[in-house]
């Protein structure tokens, strides 16, 4: 029986990709315009509370003739590929092996929540005093955060394959790795996708936090050096950096890789934890 | 203006058709309604042309192959979807939007999950400001007269399917609208409750100003409530027929009807109509 | 083997008769085979003791910050920021995901705009909300609301959209009007989406503001595990680092965890997930 459309949305016709964009883009137009009338001398707005947008490309080109931007943003990129790959190889092969083994979930479960209740941030000062004002630092603070994330949510992507999925396998005359190569990995496949979705989200976001405070180098130390030195349009530059890159990795790679499988699938993932 | 298009291909219907327009409660004037597919754009068109009269305090049935339309008119009465061309009027107005003067009983019930039996049965009162004792009485009244004593305050997803939809009548009857319309309102409720709700609702009718629209899938229901029957074509939908059934309404009681040579006929008659509209699901034996 | 499985089955019937005491020993037993190996291999010598203390050190630690450091105090601090940030959040969550779940206009308009904001994160602003707001609480509660915003953002918007829209139709036939649509239809059924999000913003936003501690603040929890950081106390981080974690699940196992399962479990999940 079909529902009809009601008043609140009537169905519209889907506009073009190009029109989608370009009324996306309406808000950051409109942002950069009463930045940039702000700072102008008709707005007044001081220097020292917000530089123009003209003196922040001044200031980004300035940096990348020195190097010095370029070279924080490999730095950061790096480590935090670094951080994740450990932390999601692991958060999906943990999160694995607990939702299919009960002796295993008995014992890690209570770890696992106090952990995660840590996990992140909360370690760096240990961090710092373990491996020192370092990469090492950084990435394992990057790793602890990927971890949870992606480990909770494989656990429940396994925990809500239907066991009729796996039986149906066994009744094959599969075997268990069959059953987990055919029914659970796919079937969690929503939940991991979630996961390393998130991960990477709050990932980006840790080892921004990690670097201002234990290394020498990335864009966490280009944006706090600005704070401490007063340089506004170091921040206004790192800050536009850290929103680009971390929006380019969720949607040029994890929105496609999830359109990719779930939604030919029709099986849709859960909120992420 | 009385339409000519009104009347219909059958001759029977000839002498209902053309009324003056201010005796119809509701008048469907050439009322086409294409539904947008929102990816593709695609048009899609439910109704197509579709003129048609009911009269204040008639009880007006619908009958018509699954997917042929009868929710999409409804909604186009209660207001909540726009006719792509023609128009509709209802008490001489045309129809503009939804309003409480238009109560509807969706096929899907729509009682709200996050409030109780009692809530959901008071909410339109609730909606126009009445005091809480007042719509407490209220409530418990129409509540009564569908039979759930006792279930007030439980949550929807805690009754049965038939539960759910007597909810749904109660709380469309509670808020006492001028116009009834229901989505197969019985649909989900077993045979006994169901002849029950019949002779309840045919009571509250014959009661009351109240003009009802029926949307139904069973012969035999229709026979029983309507005092008119509409059956409409396959998507498109158009008017096919519109048949006058004229048993007394003292004389219809489900004990009565079965042995009634008339009641008979027109099943014969109807049935065979729905058949040729090629409806497998048009039942005429069944009640339940 | 017998004598051992004896004396477990034993344990467990009388854990069975009771149930909080089983619970107990689920929860905590794990932790024991873990402090177990932390004492060996300190008493193995691997590392100094600086470097990593014994465990019997944390509770001696403890005992000496609540007594002589005000560690009550430094944690109710950061829990009057991390309240104030959250509700925050809370409130202007729901404003707008109403707001963008309720208008398509705006849901085209402002989405591209939110993700962004999204991605740049808390921690991008925090110098920038210095130097406009200074070395304060406000500058903390205000990056703490950024953290609990996103995820209470899309719960509301998220849940108005799946509120099935035949609801909205029956309230509207009912005579009611968009206020009523609000108040009575999108809100209650998004309200499930929006206590989950709140729970996992309030989870990302007591890390914020411990982290906020460490950067800017002179006094709270975060602040206490900093400096420990700088006179090589492991003992007080550590400390910090168990109430940290203690005071999340106790608050997440027993305030927001019941609230969100009552109102799905009161409305049936099933009924508003349709
Ligand atoms: N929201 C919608 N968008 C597009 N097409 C729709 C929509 N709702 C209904 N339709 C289509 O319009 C036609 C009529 O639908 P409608 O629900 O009015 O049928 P119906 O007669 O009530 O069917 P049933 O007896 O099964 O309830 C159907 O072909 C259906 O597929
Ligand atoms: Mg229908």
């Amino acid at each position: 029986m079909a529902i009809p459309a009601t008043s609140l949305s009537r169905p519209v016709p889907r506009q073009p990709a190009w029109q989608t964009t370009a009324i996306r883009a309406v808000p950051f137009a409109v942002a950069l315009a009463a930045w940039w009338l702000a700072t102008s001398p008709w707005g007044g707005l001081p220097r020292y509370v917000l530089p123009s947008p003209g003196a922040v490309l001044d200031n980004a080109l300035e940096l990348y003739a020195k190097g010095t931007l370029v070279s924080a943003i490999l730095s950061s990129i790096g480590r935090m590929l670094l951080g994740f790959a450990f932390g999601s190889v692991l958060g999906v092969g943990l999160g694995i092996l607990v939702g299919t083994n009960r002796a295993v979930a008995a014992f890690f479960m209570p770890l696992a929540r106090f952990f995660q209740a840590v996990a992140g941030v909360i370690w760096i000062p240990l961090a710092v005093l373990w491996f020192g004002l370092s990469w090492k630092s950084v990435t394992f603070i990057i790793f602890n955060t990927v971890f949870f994330l992606v480990f909770y949510n494989t656990l429940m992507g396994v925990q809500t394959v239907p066991r009729t999925l796996a039986n149906s396998i066994l009744t094959l005359g599969g075997s268990r790795w069959d059953v987990i190569w055919e029914a659970l990995i796919p079937g969690a496949l929503p939940g991991i996708l979630v996961g390393l979705r998130v991960g990477v989200g709050y990932g980006w976001r840790s080892l921004i936090a990690a670097e201002i405070i234990a290394s020498g180098q990335g864009l966490g130390v280009l944006i706090w050096e600005g704070q401490r030195l007063f340089r506004i349009p170091d921040i206004i530059l790192g800050l536009f950096l850290i929103g680009l890159i971390s929006l380019t990795m969720d949607k040029l790679v994890f929105a496609p890789l999830q359109a990719r499988t779930i939604e030919r699938w029709g099986t849709s993932a859960r909120a992420p934890q | 203006m009385a339409d000519s298009r009104a009347i219909h291909r059958h001759d029977h219907t000839a002498r209902e058709a053309v009324l003056p327009e201010d005796a119809a409660k509701i008048l469907f004037d050439g009322v086409t309604f294409e539904y947008i597919d929102a990816q593709t754009g695609e048009r899609l068109r439910a109704i197509d042309g579709l003129t048609a009269q009911i009269r204040e305090n008639e009880f007006f049935c619908i009958l018509g192959p699954s997917g042929c339309g009868k929710s999409t008119l409804l909604y186009l009465v209660a207001g909540l979807l726009k006719p792509t061309q023609g128009k509709i009027l209802v008490g001489g107005r045309v129809v503009k939007g939804p309003g409480a003067d238009r109560g509807l009983v969706f096929q899907e019930y729509a009682l709200l999950p996050w409030r109780t039996v009692r809530e959901n049965v008071a909410l339109g009162l609730k909606i126009r400001g009445v005091s809480r004792e007042e719509r407490d009485a209220v409530a418990r009244r129409f509540i009564h007269l569908v039979g759930l004593d006792g279930f007030e305050r439980k949550y929807p997803h805690e009754l049965s399917g038939g539960m759910r939809q007597r909810v749904a009548v109660a709380r469309t009857l509670a808020n006492s609208p001028d116009v009834m319309l229901m989505d197969e309102p019985f649909a989900a409720v077993d045979a006994q409750t169901r002849a029950v709700l019949q002779e309840e609702l045919t009571r509250i009718w014959a009661q009351s100003r109240l003009t009802v629209v029926f949307v139904t899938h069973n012969v035999d229901e229709a026979i029983f409530l309507g005092d008119r029957v509409l059956i409409m074509t396959p998507r498109p939908a158009r008017v096919h027929s519109v048949i006058p059934i004229d048993i007394p309404r003292e004389e219809r009681s489900w004990a009565h009807l079965d042995r009634d040579p008339r009641f008979a006929a027109l099943r014969g008659r109807i049935g065979d109509v729905m058949r040729n509209l090629g409806d497998g699901s048009a039942s005429n034996h069944d009640r339940g | 083997m017998t004598a051992a499985s004896a004396v477990y089955y034993r344990l467990a019937m009388g854990l069975a008769e009771r149930p909080w005491l089983a619970a107990l020993f689920r929860n905590l037993g794990p932790f024991v085979p873990l402090i177990a190996a932390w004492q060996i291999v300190v008493l193995l010598r691997i590392w100094p003791r600086s470097f990593l203390p014994a465990p019997a050190a944390v509770p001696q630690a403890f005992a000496f910050l609540v007594t002589e450091s005000d560690l009550p105090g430094q944690v109710l601090r950061t829990i009057y920021r991390v309240t104030a940030g959250g509700l925050a959040g809370l409130g202007l969550g729901v404003l707008l995901g109403a707001m963008v779940g309720t208008s398509r206009g705006l849901h085209e308009a402002l989405r591209g705009l939110i993700d962004y904001l999204q991605a740049v994160g808390e921690i991008g602003w925090l110098p920038l909300f210095i130097i406009w707001s200074g070395f304060n609480d406000r500058t903390i509660i205000l990056t703490v609301a950024y953290t609990v915003f996103f995820p209470v953002f899309f719960g509301t918007m998220a849940g108005i959209l799946a509120v099935p829209r035949t609801l909205a139709n029956s309230v509207l036939t009912l005579g009611g009007g968009r206020r009523h649509v609000l108040w009575e239809v999108l809100l209650p059924g998004a309200l499930p989406a929006i206590i989950t999000g709140f729970r996992v913003g309030m989870g990302f936003g007591w890390r914020t503001v411990i982290l906020a501690e460490m950067l800017i603040a002179q006094l709270g929890l975060g602040v206490m595990m900093f400096e420990a950081r700088s006179f090589f106390r492991v003992d007080w981080i550590l400390v910090g680092m168990v109430v940290a974690g203690v005071l999340w699940l106790v608050t997440d196992r027993f305030v927001l965890l019941p609230l969100e399962s009552k109102t799905i479990q009161r409305w049936g999940v099933q009924v508003v997930e349709r």
